[in-house]
């Protein structure tokens, strides 16, 4: 019974996002990218411009993920730890 | 319908779903999750692809691809690993405390 | 786990695994790497040596270290409000594009997440394999 829901769930959503598909592979349309390119060895002084957006331009996202893997040990430590008998 | 890695990534996440969805045992939908996640990733990285472009490091004047989604997806990479940890440390309480990973004896509980 | 000849590849290999993670971390913004993917080879190195030579005491003390990443993290972007007006903004000199002292705050930033990063999943590796140690 599941499968056949599941299996009619990913159909439909299938067909409506490949009906949908506006992407072209292998013609980027990023428009931060120029931005990025041009501009970011003479903002940051990194040449690595994965690093450069990484650590200088969307540093709150490196904020929340360290935030995330740190509540990740701590449930970790919880679950396992708890019983202590 | 072309196979590139746009489509076998859309197609990742639909095969991560069914998985999810259809399968009772929890090992197997944890591994739904990590499907998805890769798909995902490949997704996404196919996106921001352009035609001979170099690796996002600056050196001379060539064209480079997208250096966005590689960083979203480096955050995600870490992200899905916590979230696999997480999800099978859950899976080890529940065995050892029903003996049984099957959602639908689970249920009954 | 005592098999001599996993013992001695490890002894020989470990410097190197350890040096090529310390390298990916240091060097991560000229070549392709960071404080991520140099902090997973360190948690990796971790890893194998719970593996071989079985979980010691003090790796209890990693906790430290994983919060002392946070906390430089942090630090550098608090002084970021101090010096350049605004949190995280990157206030050391960014010096030649292309050399080992260049980025301003970028490598400090590597630095501190590639300690958090492998510290946090060497502690992952340990809370789990001790205890499924402890309940054999």
């Amino acid at each position: 019974m599941k499968g056949i829901i599941g299996i009619i769930i990913v159909l439909i959503l299938g067909v409506l996002i490949f009906s949908s598909l506006r992407l072209e592979y292998g013609n980027s349309v990023g428009i931060t990218a120029e931005m990025y390119i041009e501009k970011g060895v003479s903002e940051t002084g990194a040449v690595n411009l994965v690093t450069s957006i990484l650590a200088d331009y969307r540093v709150y996202d490196t904020l929340g993920e360290t935030i995330i893997l740190f509540i990740a040990i701590l449930g970790v430590s919880m679950v396992l730890k708890g019983d202590k008998k | 319908m072309i196979l590139n890695g746009i489509t076998v990534g859309i197609i990742l996440i639909l095969i991560g779903l069914y998985g999810m969805i259809a399968k009772k045992h929890v090992f197997k939908i944890i591994f739904g999750l990590i499907i998805i996640s890769t798909g995902l990733v490949l997704f996404f990285v196919s996106v921001g692809y352009v035609d001979t472009g170099a690796a996002p490091i600056v050196s001379g004047d060539t064209t480079y691809v997208d250096p966005l989604p590689h960083t979203l997806m480096l955050t995600t990479i870490v992200v899905e690993v916590c979230t696999t940890t997480l999800a099978l440390v859950l899976a080890l309480k529940i065995y050892e405390k029903y003996k049984t990973l099957d959602i639908s004896t689970l249920e009954d509980l | 786990m005592s098999s001599r000849i996993i013992e001695t590849a490890t002894n020989i290999m470990m410097p190197f695994m350890i040096l090529f993670g310390i390298y990916i971390i240091i060097n991560g913004h000229l070549t392709p790497g960071g404080g991520f993917q140099g902090g997973v080879i360190l948690g990796s190195c971790a890893l194998l040596l719970y593996i071989v030579f079985g979980i010691k005491k003090q790796a209890k003390k990693l906790s430290i270290l994983e919060n002392m990443g946070a906390l430089i993290f942090l630090f550098v972007g608090i002084l970021g409000i101090i010096f350049g007006g605004f949190l995280f903004s990157n206030f050391i000199a960014k010096g030649t594009p292309g050399t080992t002292l260049s980025g301003g705050t970028i490598s400090i930033i590597n630095i501190a997440i590639g300690l958090k990063v492998a510290t946090g999943f060497a502690l992952l590796f340990f809370i789990v394999l001790q205890y499924i140690e402890r309940r054999d």
